[in-house]
């Protein structure tokens, strides 16, 4: 290697020129603090919003019982309804069949009572 | 009970002695629904005792003391309806119907039909379709008779389709046949125009000879629905329509397997549910599946649990109709035991040569058959089935005792 002799002036003028151009070990320092920093901010906020994310995600899971319980609530309701609808119906359709019957019964008695005035339909 | 037909509308009225509440030929009480009901796809002019045994298919169970049908009817029918039921029917004047020539097949599609199709490959088939009560709300839509009356027009036979609301009759125990004969009602309507001489049904030895369905769960060789010289074969041998049951004799084990066997597997059908295909998950496919199983020497394959109430049905404490082919698989299903029909094997013994007699064909099923079909049924049971020994028949004879 080759040295030269360099004058103390001109050699800190270079060293300073270098320094100039890199950051401090100190600046380096405070970088990395920063950016730890910065990194435990942004797990925070991840962890924040994962945490958002959860509560959506049950809010929707939820959603399709809480809405059909007003649903069901009415579906039972109709079904109710229609159920007892068809079975007051049943007896309202029994019943004509009792009356006709009663009806036939009456017109055989009167034109028995009275032959010659009663007139028996055929049924129907 | 007064009777009246405006071309296929039928309505009747209650005599002052006839109830609501009446009792099938089974003796099962049965609650009327209403008075009127329609049967559709049938001519106008048929016989006056084809209308009153059509009608009497439907209005038996509600009918007291005395039957007045709107046209006279022959002293036969009149006859067979006082000796069956006790009850005056008239007025009497006409003559009595001639046999036909052919013998029509009460087709529902379902294993036993099909099987007693396969026996008479010429047989026109009659299908009974149900549809709406316009009178009544339908709460039985999953009931699919559609999907039934199209596999059955699938099947290249002749098949004349009768539509009819009279299930709706029924209010309970549900809609459903009055009288189990009042399937034939559309049958017997159409049996001048098909000159039918015999109308074959699906029903097999439990029905006809164990007491099955709903009725006494013991052998029943003068079992008042189905035998021949019982209320009902008399009276539908009167209008010339004899019943005929081509498969009395042997078990639903073996109409399956015949059923399974024959040209018309791809239109079998016994659900009622099911649209593109049996659903799997009712009490009939429960069933079938047992048999089929049984009889493919398979596991079970159902998606059915325990908790479902038609499942439990098989898990009772005997006797029920349907028993013998419970017995039947828990003999031959292999692995039974961890399926759903486990807990049964507590109530039976069943083995294979304990149940081999529901393998074959109970002899005098034959005998009973119309002399006209009868060589055919009993070539048939010989060659494809075979007859049972005599062990095996006493088997049927001291059935529930």
């Amino acid at each position: 290697m080759m040295r030269a002799l360099v004058p103390a002036r001109l050699r800190k003028a270079v060293r300073t020129w270098f320094d100039a151009r890199y950051i401090s070990v100190a600046d380096h320092r405070q970088d990395l603090k920063d950016a730890l920093w910065e990194v435990q901010t942004l797990r925070r906020e991840v962890t924040g919003l994962q945490g958002e994310v959860e509560r959506l995600r049950k809010a929707v899971a939820a959603r399709p019982q809480q809405a059909p319980a007003a649903d069901k609530a009415r579906l039972d309701d109709t079904h109710r309804l229609a159920q007892e609808t068809a079975r007051a119906l049943d007896g309202v359709l029994q019943n004509e069949v009792l009356v006709w019957q009663a009806i036939d019964d009456l017109r055989a008695r009167q034109a028995a009572a009275a032959p010659g005035t009663g007139e028996e339909r055929p049924c129907a | 009970m007064r009777v009246t037909w405006s071309g296929g509308d039928l309505s009747f009225r209650l005599d002052p002695e006839d109830e609501i509440t009446g009792r099938a030929s089974d003796e099962y009480p049965v609650k009327l629904a209403i008075n009127s009901c329609t049967i559709g796809g049938v001519p106008g002019d048929a016989h006056p005792d084809l209308f009153a045994v059509a009608a009497w298919t439907v209005v038996a169970p509600w009918t007291r003391r005395r039957v007045t049908f709107d046209r006279a009817i022959s002293a036969e029918v009149a006859a067979a309806l006082h000796d069956g039921w006790g009850v005056e029917a008239g007025p009497v004047g006409a003559e009595p119907r001639r046999p036909g020539p052919t013998l029509g097949i009460s087709y529902s599609g379902g294993a036993d039909s099909v099987a007693a199709a396969a026996i008479f490959p010429e047989a026109p088939f009659l299908h009974f379709r149900r549809v709406p009560h316009r009178r009544i709300p339908n709460r039985w839509p999953h009931y699919r008779s559609d999907v039934l009356a199209r596999l059955a027009a699938a099947t290249g036979r002749e098949v004349t389709t009768v539509t009819s609301d009279l299930e709706y009759t029924l209010a309970e125990p549900r809609p459903g046949y009055p009288e189990h004969h009042a399937v034939a009602a559309g049958a017997l309507l159409l049996a001048d125009r098909l000159g039918l001489g015999g109308l074959g049904f699906g029903y097999e030895i439990g029905s006809r000879w164990l007491g099955g369905g709903r009725y006494l769960h013991r052998y029943t060789p003068d079992n008042p629905m189905w035998s021949a010289h019982g209320k009902w074969g008399r009276l539908f041998a009167a209008v010339g329509v004899p019943l005929v049951l081509p498969v009395g004799g042997v078990s639903e084990a073996t109409t399956m397997r015949l059923a399974l066997g024959s040209d018309l597997r791809a239109q079998v059908r016994w659900c009622l549910q099911g649209t593109d295909g049996p659903c799997r998950n009712c009490g009939k496919c429960l069933y079938k599946e047992i048999i089929q199983a049984a009889v493919e020497r398979r596991p079970l394959d159902t998606p059915v649990t325990a908790d479902r109430p038609f499942a439990r049905k098989w898990l009772r404490k005997p006797p029920y109709g349907g028993q013998e082919m419970i017995e039947y698989g828990l003999a031959r299903i292999p692995g039974v035991e961890n399926t759903i029909l486990g807990p049964a094997l507590d109530y039976f013994e069943a083995t294979e040569e304990s149940t081999s007699w529901l393998d074959h064909c109970y002899p005098p099923a034959i005998e009973e058959i119309p002399q006209a079909w009868r060589a055919r049924v009993a070539a048939f049971m010989t060659a494809n089935v075979g007859l049972m020994t005599g062990d095996e028949a006493r088997r049927v004879e001291n059935w529930g005792s």
